[in-house]
């Protein structure tokens, strides 16, 4: 009996990964070979997608992409045996492109049977619960806190001055949410976690309400993603059958459980409190801080709102140690960070490295440049909301300070490259417009200002001559400058990155020059 | 993409009828946080949330029809109307943006010569924009009611759209 993996994973389902095995199983019944096949999770090289693996004497030996039409090719070569095919890609830990992450987050994904509790135990799983049952509720938050990780989502605020706030309130009732709403484009982390090691976050959410003294946890996913739901789905029913969720789990006091509530297509409910309006049912729209959620959450109880990756990352802290965990990463930017790959890229991704490398190594040597064999024109970091850097930016090397001092923010990680037939006022256009339709409609600037963004850029686009482009430009500026200093949240407040980025790449592409007003802030983006 | 062999499943929705509805209602716990569940349930059954139903959520979440009102316009996600049998949803996200996403629904919305939130009645095509379906670096991307499609080019669109034809005549 050779054991065969193939992903239950949403690109490789796109990629036809049902298909292709069901092909496989027929070809492999028709020669009387037995196969036993295992869904894992995804390794993140969506490039090589369906990415076929197979044990061989304790190795596994990967083959990919794999379409239906190879199949028949594989058996020929004897793939069951690691023959040689030219889609054979050899011992899955010798290929460069996995060598070259450090894992620990994804520690799992992809090698082992995503629903399967046994492997996941087997691999470090619970490993971090189980000591956190024996610790004091203090010292699981300082380990967090000793460890330096910050929210993945966005805001990379410190995890464990978050937990700690939430736990030194006095509440009869506290609440643990997931935000797993992963609404920036161009990101699909959250997801391939989920998919591939969906026990890491109900572990980590665990941790979380031991570590506070929350019952009650709730996962928000967004609707988009339908196959992670059915996965987040039975890892929530096999949890609670063999006790890791419900009432006095591994045995202890702690009770916690989990239920799972789908969105409905709002960008903005991936804000906090946008989030847990929804929850509660209601309309999406922003709440006024303070209160912070930590105090007055869900249902006006103490709540920790933290991304699925935040969560995903704290058993192996528990489980290793906050110095192992913080000895990665540099400057103020501790541990590892899941950066996605994506947009005109000839090897799109999930790359796991420590905080530190440049965007160009990221680019380069993971990437493969672009998909299309042209020069990049731009990349875009950090979601809609980020802002878009020129092929000549990329020594910027990857941590917060270091983006935001370049102009940027790294947000959840996403890199979406452009070629050179981008064109920077479309992308502008589009920041505004994404703005004006996910506005949760609150303030003005942003529910209106956007709408006369796209229409001012349009002006700037057809302006007919110089001193009416000019004036245009300085009405494009005056809009930023509101839209950052009157919205109530990051929607409205951050849009101006990516459109101010972009205008400012259209205007070096055009003219060659830049505005006056503008130079010093391009000079200060020099790394 | 060309490695399918099954066919795109078709949408079967139940014809909307209030008393149908209402009943279906009686299953649902009357806590307003689980308003959003009921939302997705009555569009799943019968394909949108006819405004019909507004004074009986009102009613049964104890909330004003203003209210319920409120929450379905504010979600990109329900519907107000019957859907076709084939609901298309084409990411207008960056990544896709990057990979050629504008011409491609320049081509989708020329070839069903409709704009985005139209039917085409003789296709039964529905269109729809989408925001970053998360499968970005396989862009770009689009579905067809519960399936995922990536690395779309124009040549599979058509092919897409023939097949959906040939459909038809089933
Ligand atoms: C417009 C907007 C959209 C956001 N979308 C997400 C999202 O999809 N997922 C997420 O985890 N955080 C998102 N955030 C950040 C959250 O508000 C919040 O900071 C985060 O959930 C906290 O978790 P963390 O500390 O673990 O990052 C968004 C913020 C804004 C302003
Ligand atoms: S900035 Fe926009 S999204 Fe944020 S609260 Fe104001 S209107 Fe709502
Ligand atoms: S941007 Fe289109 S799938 Fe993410």
């Amino acid at each position: 009996m050779t054991k065969i993996y193939l992903p239950r994973e949403t690109t490789a389902l796109s990629l036809n990964v049902e298909e292709v095995i069901s092909v496989i199983r027929k070809e492999a019944s028709e020669r009387s070979l037995a196969i036993e096949v295992i869904r894992n999770g995804s390794r993140g090289a969506a490039w090589l997608e369906p990415l076929l693996e197979m044990d061989y004497e304790g190795e596994r030996i990967a083959y990919g992409p794999v379409r239906t039409t190879d199949v028949k090719g594989l058996f020929d070569a004897n793939f069951l045996n690691a023959g040689e095919h030219k889609l054979k890609l050899g011992p899955i830990d010798e290929i460069s492109w996995f060598k070259q992450q450090q894992r620990l987050t994804f520690q799992r994904s992809g090698k082992t049977e995503a629903l399967s509790l046994e492997d996941y135990s087997e691999f470090d799983g619970f490993a971090g619960l189980k000591n956190a049952l024996t610790l004091k509720s203090s010292d699981i938050i300082k380990t967090v806190l000793n460890s330096g990780l910050r929210g993945r989502g966005g805001a990379a605020f410190p995890t464990g001055i978050k937990w700690q706030t939430v736990a030194d309130a006095e509440a009869d009732c506290k609440y643990i949410v997931c935000n797993a709403d992963e609404g920036d484009s161009g990101t699909f982390s959250d997801r391939l976690l989920m998919e591939g090691d969906p026990f890491c976050l109900i572990e980590g959410m665990l941790i979380a309400g031991l570590a506070v003294g929350a019952e009650l946890g709730f996962i928000y996913l967004r609707s988009e993603y339908p196959l992670t739901k059915k996965i987040l789905e039975e890892a929530i029913t096999k949890a609670r059958e063999t006790g890791y969720l419900g009432s006095n789990i591994l045995e202890s006091d702690f009770n916690f459980d989990i239920r799972l509530h789908i969105g409905a297509g709002a960008y903005i409910c991936g804000e906090e409190t946008s989030l847990l309006e929804s929850l509660e049912g209601k309309r999406g729209q922003i709440r006024f801080k303070p209160p912070l959620p930590a105090l007055e959450g869900l249902h006006g109880k103490p709540t920790v709102v933290n991304n699925v990756i935040t969560f995903a990352s704290v058993p192996i802290i528990l489980s290793k140690g906050a110095n192992y965990y913080a000895n990665f990463g540099q400057g103020k930017s501790f541990g590892t960070m899941p950066f996605q790959l994506s947009g005109n890229i000839k090897q799109g991704g999930l790359v796991e490295l420590p905080f530190g490398l440049s965007l160009r190594e990221l680019i380069e040597n993971f990437g493969g440049g672009t998909h299309s064999g042209k020069p990049i024109g731009a990349v875009q970091i950090g979601g809609p909301l980020g802002a878009y850097f020129s092929g000549e930016q990329l020594d910027t090397t990857l941590d917060y300070e270091n983006f935001s001092a370049a102009g940027g923010m790294l947000g959840h990680g996403g890199v979406v490259v452009f070629d050179d037939s981008i064109d920077y006022l479309d992308q502008a256009s589009f920041a505004m417009e994404f703005c004006a339709i996910e506005s949760c409609g609150k303030c003005t600037p942003c529910r209106i200002g956007s709408v006369r963004g796209v229409e001012v850029i349009d002006r700037i686009r057809n302006s007919k001559d110089q001193s009416d482009q000019d004036n245009q430009y300085e009405l494009l500026e005056d809009l930023c400058d509101t839209l950052e200093d009157a919205s109530l949240c990051a929607m409205g407040g951050l849009t101006p990155m990516p459109v101010r980025s972009a205008v400012k790449l259209h205007q070096l592409s055009t003219q060659g020059i830049v505005p006056e007003t503008e130079q010093e802030e391009v000079q200060s983006n020099e790394p | 993409m060309l490695d399918r062999t099954h066919t795109i499943p078709k949408n079967r929705f139940e014809d909307w009828h209030l008393e149908k509805v209402s009943s279906l209602l009686k299953n649902f716990d009357n806590e307003e946080h689980n308003l959003i569940d009921v939302l997705h349930f009555f569009q799943r059954t019968f394909g949108y949330i006819d405004k019909e139903v507004i004074p009986l959520l009102a009613k049964f979440f104890n909330l004003s029809r203003a209210e319920i009102h409120g929450v379905i316009s504010f979600y990109h996600d329900f519907r107000q109307s019957k859907p076709a049998s084939y609901i298309l949803k084409i990411c207008q996200a960056e990544s896709c943006q990057a990979m050629g996403s504008r011409k491609l629904t320049t081509e989708l919305k020329a070839a069903l010569d409709i704009d985005f939130h139209e039917t085409n009645n003789e296709a039964d095509i529905t269109l729809e924009p989408v925001y970053c379906l998360g499968n970005c670096s396989c862009s770009p991307n689009l579905t067809i009611n519960s399936q995922l499609f990536s690395r779309v080019t124009s040549d599979h669109l058509k092919q897409i759209l023939e097949e959906l034809k040939n459909a038809q005549h089933d």
